[in-house]
Protein backbone atom coordinates (compact mmCIF):
# COMPACT_ATOMS: atom_id res chain seq x y z
CA UNK A 1 0.00 0.00 0.00
CA UNK A 2 1.01 3.42 0.00
CA UNK A 3 3.45 4.89 2.43
CA UNK A 4 1.45 7.90 3.45
CA UNK A 5 4.88 8.72 5.69
CA UNK A 6 6.41 10.29 2.30
CA UNK A 7 3.19 12.90 2.29
CA UNK A 8 4.21 16.07 0.89
CA UNK A 9 2.67 19.31 -0.89
CA UNK A 10 5.64 19.09 -3.47
CA UNK A 11 4.72 19.17 -7.18
CA UNK A 12 5.99 16.53 -9.31
CA UNK A 13 3.97 17.28 -12.37
CA UNK A 14 0.57 17.87 -12.69
CA UNK A 15 -0.26 17.28 -9.47
CA UNK A 16 1.48 17.27 -5.69
CA UNK A 17 2.84 14.20 -4.29
CA UNK A 18 -0.19 14.52 -2.11
CA UNK A 19 -2.99 14.50 -4.44
CA UNK A 20 -1.09 11.61 -6.82
CA UNK A 21 -1.09 9.81 -3.70
CA UNK A 22 -4.85 10.31 -2.90
CA UNK A 23 -5.44 9.07 -6.98
CA UNK A 24 -3.09 6.09 -6.91
CA UNK A 25 -5.43 4.87 -4.00
CA UNK A 26 -8.04 5.41 -5.57
CA UNK A 27 -7.01 3.27 -8.20
CA UNK A 28 -6.20 0.75 -6.19
CA UNK A 29 -9.59 0.66 -4.88
CA UNK A 30 -10.85 -0.07 -8.26
CA UNK A 31 -11.70 3.53 -9.80
CA UNK A 32 -11.30 3.27 -13.62
CA UNK A 33 -11.45 7.40 -13.23
CA UNK A 34 -8.26 7.32 -11.68
CA UNK A 35 -6.06 5.40 -13.79
CA UNK A 36 -7.19 7.76 -16.39
CA UNK A 37 -5.95 10.55 -14.64
CA UNK A 38 -2.97 8.98 -14.39
CA UNK A 39 -2.08 8.06 -17.76
CA UNK A 40 -3.24 11.36 -18.81
CA UNK A 41 -0.57 12.65 -16.38
CA UNK A 42 2.01 10.82 -17.96
CA UNK A 43 1.52 9.34 -21.71
CA UNK A 44 3.28 12.32 -23.75
CA UNK A 45 6.57 12.21 -21.52
CA UNK A 46 6.63 8.42 -21.60
CA UNK A 47 6.17 8.10 -24.85
CA UNK A 48 8.69 10.63 -26.14
CA UNK A 49 11.52 8.88 -23.92
CA UNK A 50 10.81 6.04 -25.33
CA UNK A 51 10.19 7.12 -28.87
CA UNK A 52 14.33 8.24 -28.64
CA UNK A 53 15.54 4.72 -28.54
CA UNK A 54 13.05 3.02 -32.02
CA UNK A 55 12.20 4.90 -34.88
CA UNK A 56 9.43 2.65 -35.27
CA UNK A 57 5.61 4.00 -34.06
CA UNK A 58 4.35 0.49 -33.58
CA UNK A 59 7.29 -0.17 -30.98
CA UNK A 60 6.85 2.99 -29.69
CA UNK A 61 2.91 2.41 -28.68
CA UNK A 62 4.03 -1.11 -27.36
CA UNK A 63 6.50 0.13 -24.81
CA UNK A 64 4.17 2.57 -23.75
CA UNK A 65 1.42 -0.01 -23.61
CA UNK A 66 3.37 -2.27 -21.55
CA UNK A 67 5.06 -0.10 -19.31
CA UNK A 68 1.09 1.02 -18.19
CA UNK A 69 -0.17 -1.92 -17.83
CA UNK A 70 2.26 -3.33 -15.60
CA UNK A 71 2.49 -0.08 -13.41
CA UNK A 72 -1.12 -0.40 -13.10
CA UNK A 73 -0.92 -4.12 -12.21
CA UNK A 74 1.13 -3.91 -9.97
CA UNK A 75 -0.14 -0.62 -8.34
CA UNK A 76 -1.02 -2.19 -4.78
CA UNK A 77 3.18 -2.66 -5.02
CA UNK A 78 4.16 0.86 -5.11
CA UNK A 79 5.68 2.93 -2.55
CA UNK A 80 5.82 6.74 -2.30
CA UNK A 81 9.38 6.74 -1.31
CA UNK A 82 9.80 7.16 -5.36
CA UNK A 83 7.30 9.53 -7.44
CA UNK A 84 4.21 7.35 -9.95
CA UNK A 85 6.58 8.75 -12.72
CA UNK A 86 9.88 7.05 -11.27
CA UNK A 87 8.49 4.02 -11.21
CA UNK A 88 6.62 3.94 -14.51
CA UNK A 89 9.62 5.33 -16.15
CA UNK A 90 11.52 2.63 -14.63
CA UNK A 91 9.28 -0.05 -15.88
CA UNK A 92 9.29 1.26 -19.47
CA UNK A 93 13.13 1.40 -19.40
CA UNK A 94 13.23 -2.55 -18.57
CA UNK A 95 10.53 -2.76 -21.47
CA UNK A 96 12.34 -1.41 -23.80
CA UNK A 97 15.92 -3.04 -22.37
CA UNK A 98 14.31 -6.44 -22.55
CA UNK A 99 13.40 -5.72 -26.28
CA UNK A 100 16.78 -4.30 -27.41
CA UNK A 101 19.07 -6.74 -25.00
CA UNK A 102 21.53 -7.25 -27.79
CA UNK A 103 21.73 -3.46 -28.11
CA UNK A 104 21.79 -1.48 -24.72
CA UNK A 105 24.42 -2.66 -22.47
CA UNK A 106 25.88 -0.74 -19.35
CA UNK A 107 29.55 -0.96 -19.17
CA UNK A 108 30.93 -1.99 -15.75
CA UNK A 109 32.50 1.43 -14.38
CA UNK A 110 34.04 1.40 -10.95
CA UNK A 111 33.64 4.59 -9.20
CA UNK A 112 37.44 4.91 -8.94
CA UNK A 113 37.42 5.46 -12.56
CA UNK A 114 35.39 9.10 -12.19
CA UNK A 115 38.93 10.16 -10.15
CA UNK A 116 40.12 10.24 -14.43
CA UNK A 117 37.56 11.96 -15.77
CA UNK A 118 36.69 15.77 -15.49
CA UNK A 119 32.94 16.81 -14.13
CA UNK A 120 33.98 20.01 -15.27
CA UNK A 121 31.18 21.08 -17.30
CA UNK A 122 28.65 18.14 -16.85
CA UNK A 123 26.16 20.27 -15.46
CA UNK A 124 26.49 22.65 -18.41
CA UNK A 125 23.33 22.21 -20.28
CA UNK A 126 23.33 24.44 -23.19
CA UNK A 127 25.07 22.08 -25.32
CA UNK A 128 21.86 19.80 -25.07
CA UNK A 129 19.87 22.67 -27.00
CA UNK A 130 22.15 22.21 -29.82
CA UNK A 131 22.81 18.44 -29.77
CA UNK A 132 19.41 17.13 -29.52
CA UNK A 133 19.63 15.57 -33.34
CA UNK A 134 22.65 13.91 -32.67
CA UNK A 135 21.58 12.44 -29.32
CA UNK A 136 20.01 9.35 -31.40
CA UNK A 137 23.64 8.38 -32.53
CA UNK A 138 24.99 7.53 -29.24
CA UNK A 139 24.96 4.20 -27.68
CA UNK A 140 21.40 3.86 -26.31
CA UNK A 141 22.98 3.11 -22.69
CA UNK A 142 24.79 6.98 -22.83
CA UNK A 143 21.41 8.40 -24.24
CA UNK A 144 19.07 6.44 -21.06
CA UNK A 145 21.44 8.63 -18.65
CA UNK A 146 21.23 12.09 -21.58
CA UNK A 147 17.62 11.44 -21.34
CA UNK A 148 17.10 10.49 -17.79
CA UNK A 149 19.59 13.45 -16.66
CA UNK A 150 18.93 16.70 -18.93
CA UNK A 151 15.28 16.18 -20.64
CA UNK A 152 14.08 13.90 -17.05
CA UNK A 153 15.63 15.74 -14.31
CA UNK A 154 16.81 12.85 -12.44
CA UNK A 155 19.58 13.06 -10.14
CA UNK A 156 22.67 10.86 -11.06
CA UNK A 157 21.87 8.83 -7.55
CA UNK A 158 17.76 8.31 -9.12
CA UNK A 159 18.93 6.97 -12.50
CA UNK A 160 21.65 4.39 -10.88
CA UNK A 161 18.50 3.43 -8.93
CA UNK A 162 16.56 2.80 -12.32
CA UNK A 163 18.82 1.60 -14.40
CA UNK A 164 20.49 -0.68 -11.84
CA UNK A 165 23.72 0.82 -12.08
CA UNK A 166 25.82 2.89 -9.58
CA UNK A 167 26.25 6.78 -8.96
CA UNK A 168 29.86 7.24 -10.27
CA UNK A 169 29.11 5.32 -13.39
CA UNK A 170 26.30 7.07 -14.42
CA UNK A 171 28.08 10.50 -13.98
CA UNK A 172 30.99 8.87 -16.04
CA UNK A 173 28.70 8.32 -18.79
CA UNK A 174 27.30 11.11 -18.91
CA UNK A 175 30.33 12.94 -19.28
CA UNK A 176 31.18 10.45 -22.40
CA UNK A 177 28.03 10.84 -23.92
CA UNK A 178 28.63 14.80 -23.18
CA UNK A 179 32.03 14.52 -25.70
CA UNK A 180 30.59 12.30 -27.78
CA UNK A 181 27.93 14.57 -28.78
CA UNK A 182 30.44 17.81 -29.04
CA UNK A 183 32.68 15.67 -31.28
CA UNK A 184 29.57 14.97 -33.21
CA UNK A 185 28.17 18.45 -32.94
CA UNK A 186 31.29 20.25 -34.31
CA UNK A 187 31.78 17.54 -37.01
CA UNK B 1 -0.21 19.63 -19.53
CA UNK B 2 2.88 21.61 -19.88
CA UNK B 3 4.82 19.41 -22.46
CA UNK B 4 8.46 18.76 -21.72
CA UNK B 5 10.52 21.37 -24.08
CA UNK B 6 13.89 18.78 -24.46
CA UNK B 7 11.50 16.60 -26.90
CA UNK B 8 10.61 17.75 -29.96
CA UNK B 9 6.86 18.49 -31.07
CA UNK B 10 6.89 15.44 -33.88
CA UNK B 11 8.11 12.95 -30.82
CA UNK B 12 4.92 13.71 -28.75
CA UNK B 13 2.12 11.31 -29.35
CA UNK B 14 -1.08 12.63 -31.47
CA UNK B 15 -4.62 12.29 -29.59
CA UNK B 16 -5.70 9.64 -31.57
CA UNK B 17 -2.73 7.75 -30.78
CA UNK B 18 -2.84 8.06 -26.86
CA UNK B 19 -6.53 6.98 -27.37
CA UNK B 20 -5.39 3.54 -29.25
CA UNK B 21 -2.39 2.83 -26.27
CA UNK B 22 -5.69 3.80 -23.57
CA UNK B 23 -8.17 1.16 -25.85
CA UNK B 24 -5.30 -0.96 -25.21
CA UNK B 25 -4.60 -0.69 -21.25
CA UNK B 26 -8.46 -0.14 -20.48
CA UNK B 27 -9.50 -3.87 -20.77
CA UNK B 28 -6.71 -5.02 -18.01
CA UNK B 29 -7.94 -2.32 -16.08
CA UNK B 30 -11.47 -3.21 -16.27
CA UNK B 31 -11.38 -7.04 -15.34
CA UNK B 32 -8.94 -5.38 -11.79
CA UNK B 33 -11.83 -3.12 -11.07
CA UNK B 34 -15.12 -5.53 -11.35
CA UNK B 35 -13.89 -7.24 -8.17
CA UNK B 36 -13.35 -4.44 -6.34
CA UNK B 37 -16.28 -1.82 -7.44
CA UNK B 38 -18.75 -3.60 -5.16
CA UNK B 39 -16.80 -3.31 -1.77
CA UNK B 40 -16.25 -0.15 -2.62
CA UNK B 41 -19.42 1.63 -2.28
CA UNK B 42 -19.85 2.49 1.32
CA UNK B 43 -16.10 3.06 2.01
CA UNK B 44 -16.39 5.87 -0.73
CA UNK B 45 -19.61 7.75 0.94
CA UNK B 46 -18.96 7.06 4.17
CA UNK B 47 -15.24 8.59 3.14
CA UNK B 48 -16.33 11.38 1.69
CA UNK B 49 -19.25 12.59 3.60
CA UNK B 50 -17.04 14.71 5.58
CA UNK B 51 -15.83 16.58 3.02
CA UNK B 52 -18.93 16.83 1.35
CA UNK B 53 -20.63 18.15 4.69
CA UNK B 54 -17.81 20.59 5.03
CA UNK B 55 -18.03 21.76 1.46
CA UNK B 56 -22.29 22.04 2.08
CA UNK B 57 -21.78 24.06 5.30
CA UNK B 58 -19.07 26.43 2.85
CA UNK B 59 -21.39 26.81 -0.06
CA UNK B 60 -24.31 27.57 1.48
CA UNK B 61 -26.48 24.23 2.01
CA UNK B 62 -30.19 26.16 1.22
CA UNK B 63 -28.86 26.80 -2.53
CA UNK B 64 -27.85 23.19 -2.77
CA UNK B 65 -31.46 21.72 -1.44
CA UNK B 66 -33.14 23.85 -3.75
CA UNK B 67 -31.79 22.35 -6.31
CA UNK B 68 -33.26 18.81 -5.06
CA UNK B 69 -36.25 19.47 -6.76
CA UNK B 70 -35.91 19.48 -10.23
CA UNK B 71 -33.85 16.44 -11.29
CA UNK B 72 -35.76 12.92 -12.13
CA UNK B 73 -33.57 10.49 -10.80
CA UNK B 74 -31.39 10.00 -7.82
CA UNK B 75 -28.24 10.25 -9.52
CA UNK B 76 -29.17 12.99 -11.70
CA UNK B 77 -29.94 14.46 -8.06
CA UNK B 78 -26.41 13.57 -6.52
CA UNK B 79 -24.89 15.02 -9.98
CA UNK B 80 -26.50 18.58 -9.57
CA UNK B 81 -25.75 18.85 -6.29
CA UNK B 82 -22.14 18.24 -6.39
CA UNK B 83 -22.03 20.49 -9.47
CA UNK B 84 -23.58 23.15 -7.29
CA UNK B 85 -21.37 22.55 -4.48
CA UNK B 86 -18.36 22.50 -6.82
CA UNK B 87 -19.40 25.53 -9.11
CA UNK B 88 -19.62 27.84 -5.94
CA UNK B 89 -16.04 26.92 -5.09
CA UNK B 90 -14.62 27.11 -8.51
CA UNK B 91 -16.96 30.43 -8.29
CA UNK B 92 -14.34 31.15 -4.94
CA UNK B 93 -11.20 30.16 -6.86
CA UNK B 94 -10.18 33.44 -8.03
CA UNK B 95 -10.72 35.27 -4.43
CA UNK B 96 -8.93 32.60 -3.06
CA UNK B 97 -5.42 32.98 -5.33
CA UNK B 98 -6.05 36.94 -4.92
CA UNK B 99 -5.68 36.98 -1.58
CA UNK B 100 -3.40 33.60 -0.71
CA UNK B 101 0.52 34.65 -0.14
CA UNK B 102 3.19 33.91 -3.19
CA UNK B 103 4.20 29.87 -2.32
CA UNK B 104 0.04 29.34 -1.63
CA UNK B 105 -1.00 31.34 -4.91
CA UNK B 106 1.51 28.92 -7.01
CA UNK B 107 0.20 26.19 -4.90
CA UNK B 108 -3.30 26.97 -5.57
CA UNK B 109 -2.76 27.85 -9.29
CA UNK B 110 -1.47 24.31 -9.94
CA UNK B 111 -4.23 22.64 -8.32
CA UNK B 112 -7.03 24.47 -10.34
CA UNK B 113 -5.22 23.26 -13.18
CA UNK B 114 -5.63 19.43 -12.09
CA UNK B 115 -9.15 20.45 -10.86
CA UNK B 116 -9.89 21.39 -14.99
CA UNK B 117 -8.45 18.19 -15.90
CA UNK B 118 -10.72 16.62 -13.84
CA UNK B 119 -13.81 18.61 -15.05
CA UNK B 120 -12.70 17.63 -18.66
CA UNK B 121 -13.03 13.69 -17.51
CA UNK B 122 -16.13 14.65 -15.80
CA UNK B 123 -17.31 16.36 -19.00
CA UNK B 124 -15.93 13.01 -20.84
CA UNK B 125 -17.88 10.31 -19.43
CA UNK B 126 -21.28 12.87 -18.85
CA UNK B 127 -21.18 13.25 -23.05
CA UNK B 128 -20.33 9.50 -23.22
CA UNK B 129 -23.46 8.63 -20.43
CA UNK B 130 -25.71 11.25 -23.19
CA UNK B 131 -24.39 9.13 -26.04
CA UNK B 132 -23.64 5.64 -25.52
CA UNK B 133 -25.95 4.87 -22.40
CA UNK B 134 -25.13 4.53 -18.52
CA UNK B 135 -23.23 1.99 -16.28
CA UNK B 136 -22.81 0.96 -12.67
CA UNK B 137 -18.67 1.32 -14.27
CA UNK B 138 -19.28 5.54 -15.49
CA UNK B 139 -21.31 5.88 -12.61
CA UNK B 140 -19.05 5.16 -10.55
CA UNK B 141 -16.17 6.81 -11.82
CA UNK B 142 -18.57 9.62 -12.02
CA UNK B 143 -18.63 9.81 -8.42
CA UNK B 144 -15.07 9.22 -7.97
CA UNK B 145 -13.99 12.24 -9.63
CA UNK B 146 -16.41 14.79 -7.83
CA UNK B 147 -15.52 13.25 -5.45
CA UNK B 148 -11.43 13.85 -6.15
CA UNK B 149 -12.41 17.31 -7.31
CA UNK B 150 -13.76 17.79 -3.85
CA UNK B 151 -11.08 16.71 -1.95
CA UNK B 152 -9.15 18.97 -4.22
CA UNK B 153 -10.59 21.82 -3.21
CA UNK B 154 -10.99 20.95 0.04
CA UNK B 155 -7.11 20.85 0.17
CA UNK B 156 -7.61 24.63 -1.77
CA UNK B 157 -9.31 25.40 1.68
CA UNK B 158 -7.10 23.76 4.12
CA UNK B 159 -3.85 25.69 2.65
CA UNK B 160 -5.50 29.14 3.09
CA UNK B 161 -6.59 28.06 6.96
CA UNK B 162 -2.91 27.90 7.54
CA UNK B 163 -1.81 30.69 5.85
CA UNK B 164 -4.32 32.91 7.48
Amino acid sequence: MVDSLHLSNKRIGLYSITQEIKIIERAIQGDQSAYRLLYDSYVDNLYCFLAQFSENVVQQEEWTQRAFIKAFDKLNQFKSNSSFKTWLFTIGLNEMRTDMRQKIHFEDIQDHHLEHETEEDVQDSRIWNTAKSALKKLSPDKRVVCLLHIAESYSHAEIADMIGITEGASRIILHRAKKELKTLVST
Amino acid sequence: MKKNSFYNEKDFPGIKQKEDIWSTIEPYISSQEKDSVRFHWNSFWIGNAAAVVLLFALVGIYSTIENFGTPSTNEEQVYETLSTATKKLQDLTPLLIQSANEQNRNSIESTADAIAEIDRLIEEIKNDITINGSSPSKEHSLKRLYATKLDFYKEILLNQEEQS
